[in-house]
C-alpha cells in the first residue's frame, strides 16, 4: 500500500494542535483567570478532534467512503466550533461586548452550513494508489463554508498582524505575526480545499494547512533567547 | 524564627528536591510524547502493511499511559518519591519489550527504543538508574529472544522477512542479542559519563546556591528592617502633617482677616509684614499637602477617581490659574494646544491638575527672567503626550537618575532657590503611573529641561489597554 499522504498530514495537524493545546493549557495553569487564553486553548482542543475525525477513518477504513464522509462532517462540527472560538478571541480584543453575539451569530451560520452539508452528503474518494483523498465536496457547501471562514479568518489574521507590527516587544511581535501568518495560510488552505476539484489541489491545500499549523506552532512556542520553549 | 544570615541546609535540600521533581515531571511529559509517537508510528506501520498486533500494542501503551497518569499525581507533591521512579523505568523497559514483541521481536524496527530508554533514565534520574535499566532491560530482551527462539512465546513475523524465520536462526539471534546488549552497555557508560560530569557542575551550583541563599537572607533581613523604618517614618510624616495643618489653617485665616481689614485698618508696614507671613504660611500649607500626598502614596491610600476628560482643557485651566505667577516671574510662556481635538483619556481630574501644576511650576521657578517655557499637548499614536520645555537651570547629569526620588533637589537649583520640598516630581511620577502613563525627561545643565508624560487614550475595546500584549505574552 502506498504511503497515505493526506491522512498523515491531517494526523500531523492534529498532533500539532495537541501540542498547541497542551502548551496553552500549561500557560493557563499559571494564569487560571485568563479567559481569552482559555478560549484560545479550547480552540486547539476542537481542532484536535476535527483533524482526528478527518484522518482516522482513512487509516482504519480507507475503502469505506461512507465512513470517511461521516468523518468529514463530524470534523466540520469541530472546525466550526474552533472558528467560533477564534471569533470570540478576536472580538474580545476588538469590542468586548460583541464577543458573545458575534459567536452566536457565527454558530447560526455554521449550523446553516452543516444542514446544507448533511442534505447534500457526498461520498469522498480515498485513492489508495496515490494516498490522496478527493473529498468530492458539494459546491454549495463548499462556497458557503468558504464565505463563513473568510468572514472569520480575514479579520482575525489582519488583527493579529496589526497588533504584531504595532508592538515594540520582539517576542510579542514575532508571536503575533507568526500566528497571523498561520491564520492567513489556513485561509488559503481552506479556500483551495472547498473549491478544488482535483486530487492535486486537495494535496496542495493539505500542504498549506500543514504550513499554517507549523507557523502557529512556532509562534506559540517562540521565546526570545531560545528557539523553542518546550 | 530563622537567624538572619545563617544558612538553613533544608533550603538547599528543598531546592535540590524541587529540581529533581521538576526533572521527574519533565520525564512524565516526555513519556506522553513517546507514547503518542509510538502509537502514531505503529498505526502508520500497520497501515503500510507491517504485521503488528495493534491490540497488544494498545494494552502496552495503555499500561504506560496509566502509570504515567499515576506518576504525574505522585510527582506533583513536594516530597521526592524514592522507589516510584525506579518502578517507572523498569515498567518502561517492560512496555518497550512488549512493543518490540508485538511488532516482530527480532524483526522489530522499534529495537532502538532500548537505547533511548537507557540514555533517558540516566539523564532523568540518577547514575544508578542507567546500569539498573541496562541489566533489567537487557535481561528481559534476552528472555524475549530465548522465548521466541524456543517457541515459548509466539513470534509475530513481519511480511518483509517472510519465509526466513530469523527468530529461530541461532547465529542471527545470538549476534543480535550480543550486539544489542553491548551497545546498550556502551550507551549506559557514555551517557553515565556525561551525567557524572553534569553532576559535578550541579554540585558546584548547589554550593554557589548555598552562598547565594546566605547573602539573600542577610539582604532580606536588612530590607525588612529598612521597610519597617520607612513605614515608621511615613506614619510619623502622616501624623505630624495632619497635626500641623490645623494650626496652619487657623493662622492663615487669622492673617487673612487682618489683611482684609476685619480687625481694623493696617499701616503699610503692617500690611507688608502680614503679607509676607501669609505667603510663608501658604508655602508651608503647600508643603504639608505634598507630605500628606506622599504618605498616602507610600501607604497605598492614594485613591483615584477616573472619568473621561480632555487633557487640553485641564492644562488650559491650570495655565489660567497660574497666569499671575507666570507674569510675575517674567518668563516668556507659550502654550501649544493641538491643531485637532484630542481623544479623551481616563483621568482623575484633580490629580492630573496637580501633575500639570507641579511641572509648570518647576519650569517657571527654575527659568531665569526672560527665558522660555513652552507647554505642548499632542497625540502620539494611541497615547496623549504632555510636555513642558524650559530654558532654565537644567539638571546635572550625575544627579539625573535621582530626579524622581523623594526630597531630592539638584545642587544647582538649591543654590538658585532655597524653597522647594523635592516632592513634586515624585508625586508627578506616582500620579502619572497611577494613570498607566509614563514620565520622561531630557535635561542639560545650564541649557534647560523637557519634562513630559504620556497617557493611554481611552479605547473602544480592549485593544488599547495592553490586554492583547498580555494575552500573547502569557502563552
Amino acid at each position: 500500500m502506498v504511503f497515505p499522504i493526506t491522512p498523515t498530514i491531517d494526523l500531523i495537524n492534529g498532533v500539532l494542535c495537541a501540542f498547541l493545546a497542551w502548551k496553552l493549557h500549561r500557560s493557563l495553569r499559571q494564569n487560571p483567570s485568563h479567559r481569552v487564553l482559555h478560549l484560545f486553548a479550547q480552540l486547539y482542543v476542537f481542532l484536535i478532534f476535527a483533524y482526528l475525525a478527518f484522518s482516522l477513518p482513512r487509516f482504519f477504513m480507507p475503502l469505506d467512503q461512507q465512513a470517511i464522509g461521516v468523518g468529514f462532517l463530524v470534523a466540520h462540527v469541530f472546525l466550526f466550533l474552533a472558528a467560533g472560538y477564534l471569533v470570540r478571541v478576536t472580538t474580545f480584543f476588538f469590542r468586548a461586548n460583541w464577543e458573545l453575539p458575534a459567536f452566536w451569530l457565527f454558530l447560526i451560520l455554521a449550523v446553516g452550513a452543516m444542514i446544507v452539508g448533511v442534505m447534500n452528503f457526498q461520498e469522498p474518494y480515498y485513492n489508495t494508489t496515490t494516498g490522496i483523498t478527493d473529498w468530492n465536496i458539494d459546491p454549495m457547501f463548499g462556497t458557503l463554508t468558504t464565505v463563513i471562514f473568510l468572514i472569520v479568518l480575514v479579520p482575525s489574521s489582519l488583527f493579529f498582524f496589526y497588533q504584531g507590527i504595532k508592538t515594540r516587544n520582539t517576542v510579542i511581535r514575532t508571536r503575533s505575526i507568526l500566528i497571523a501568518l498561520g491564520i492567513a495560510l489556513l485561509l488559503v488552505a481552506l479556500a483551495i480545499y472547498y473549491n478544488s476539484g482535483t486530487s492535486t489541489l486537495f494535496f496542495i491545500s493539505d500542504l498549506f494547512s500543514l504550513s499554517a499549523f507549523l507557523s502557529t506552532f512556532i509562534g506559540v512556542y517562540y521565546k526570545r533567547g531560545s528557539t523553542m520553549s518546550l | 524564627m530563622a537567624v538572619p544570615g545563617k544558612v538553613q541546609l533544608s533550603d538547599v535540600e528543598k531546592l535540590a528536591t524541587k529540581e529533581k521533581l521538576g526533572r521527574l515531571n519533565w520525564s512524565v511529559n516526555v513519556r506522553y510524547l513517546v507514547i503518542l509517537v509510538l502509537f502514531v508510528m505503529t498505526l502508520l506501520g500497520h497501515t503500510l502493511g507491517f504485521s503488528y498486533d495493534l491490540g497488544g500494542i494498545l494494552v502496552a501503551v495503555s499500561l504506560g499511559l496509566a502509570f504515567n497518569i499515576a506518576s504525574s499525581f505522585i510527582y506533583s507533591g513536594s516530597r521526592y518519591p524514592r522507589v516510584w521512579p525506579y518502578l517507572g523505568i523498569m515498567l518502561d523497559m517492560v512496555v518497550i519489550t512488549y512493543v518490540v514483541h508485538y511488532t516482530g521481536g527480532v524483526e522489530s524496527i522499534f529495537l532502538p527504543l532500548y537505547f533511548l530508554q537507557i540514555v533517558g533514565s540516566n539523564v532523568h534520574f540518577s547514575r544508578i538508574a542507567g546500569p539498573l535499566n541496562f541489566l533489567f532491560g537487557g535481561g528481559i530482551f534476552i528472555l524475549l529472544l530465548i522465548g521466541e527462539y524456543q517457541g515459548f512465546i509466539s513470534h509475530i513475523a513481519q511480511p518483509y522477512f517472510a519465509g526466513i524465520n530469523v527468530h529461530q536462526h541461532t547465529t542471527y539471534v545470538f549476534v543480535l542479542a550480543l550486539n544489542l546488549v553491548a551497545l546498550m552497555g556502551i550507551s549506559t557508560y557514555r551517557s553515565g559519563y556525561v551525567v557524572r560530569s553534569l553532576s559535578l557542575v550541579e554540585r558546584r551550583l548547589f554550593e554557589l546556591n548555598e552562598e547565594l541563599i546566605h547573602t539573600n537572607r542577610a539582604f532580606s533581613y536588612a530590607n525588612r528592617r529598612l521597610k519597617e523604618i520607612d513605614q515608621m517614618k511615613t506614619e510619623f510624616i502622616s501624623v505630624a502633617s495632619h497635626q500641623m495643618r490645623t494650626p496652619l489653617s487657623a493662622i492663615k485665616w487669622v492673617i487673612k482677616m487682618m489683611l482684609d481689614g476685619d480687625m481694623g485698618p493696617l499701616t503699610a508696614e503692617q500690611r507688608d509684614l502680614l503679607s509676607k507671613g501669609y505667603q510663608s504660611n501658604e508655602r508651608m500649607i503647600a508643603l504639608i499637602n505634598d507630605l500628606l500626598d506622599v504618605s498616602r502614596i507610600d501607604e497605598g491610600r492614594f485613591q483615584y477617581m477616573f472619568s473621561r476628560h480632555d487633557l487640553v482643557e485641564i492644562a488650559q485651566r491650570v495655565i489660567d490659574e497660574m497666569h499671575a505667577n507666570i507674569k510675575a516671574r517674567g518668563v516668556h510662556f507659550h502654550f501649544k494646544p493641538p491643531e485637532n481635538p484630542l481623544p479623551k483619556a481616563s483621568i482623575d481630574e484633580q490629580k492630573m491638575h496637580l501633575v500639570i501644576q507641579n511641572l509648570i511650576d518647576n519650569a517657571i521657578k527654575y527659568t531665569p527672567k526672560g527665558g522660555d517655557v513652552t507647554v505642548d499637548v499632542s497625540q502620539d499614536e494611541d497615547k496623549i503626550r504632555f510636555s513642558v520645555k524650559d530654558t532654565g537651570a537644567g539638571i546635572p547629569e550625575r544627579q539625573q537618575d535621582r530626579i524622581f526620588s523623594k526630597f531630592f533637589r539638584a545642587d544647582n537649583v538649591i543654590r538658585m532657590q532655597t524653597e522647594g520640598s523635592g516632592l513634586g516630581l515624585f508625586i508627578v511620577k506616582s500620579i502619572v503611573e497611577g494613570h498607566k502613563g509614563e514620565v520622561h525627561f531630557e535635561s542639560r545643565e545650564g541649557v534647560g529641561s523637557t519634562f513630559s508624560f504620556t497617557l493611554p487614550v481611552e479605547g473602544r475595546g480592549a485593544e488599547n489597554d495592553g490586554s492583547f500584549e498580555r494575552f500573547i505574552k502569557s502563552m
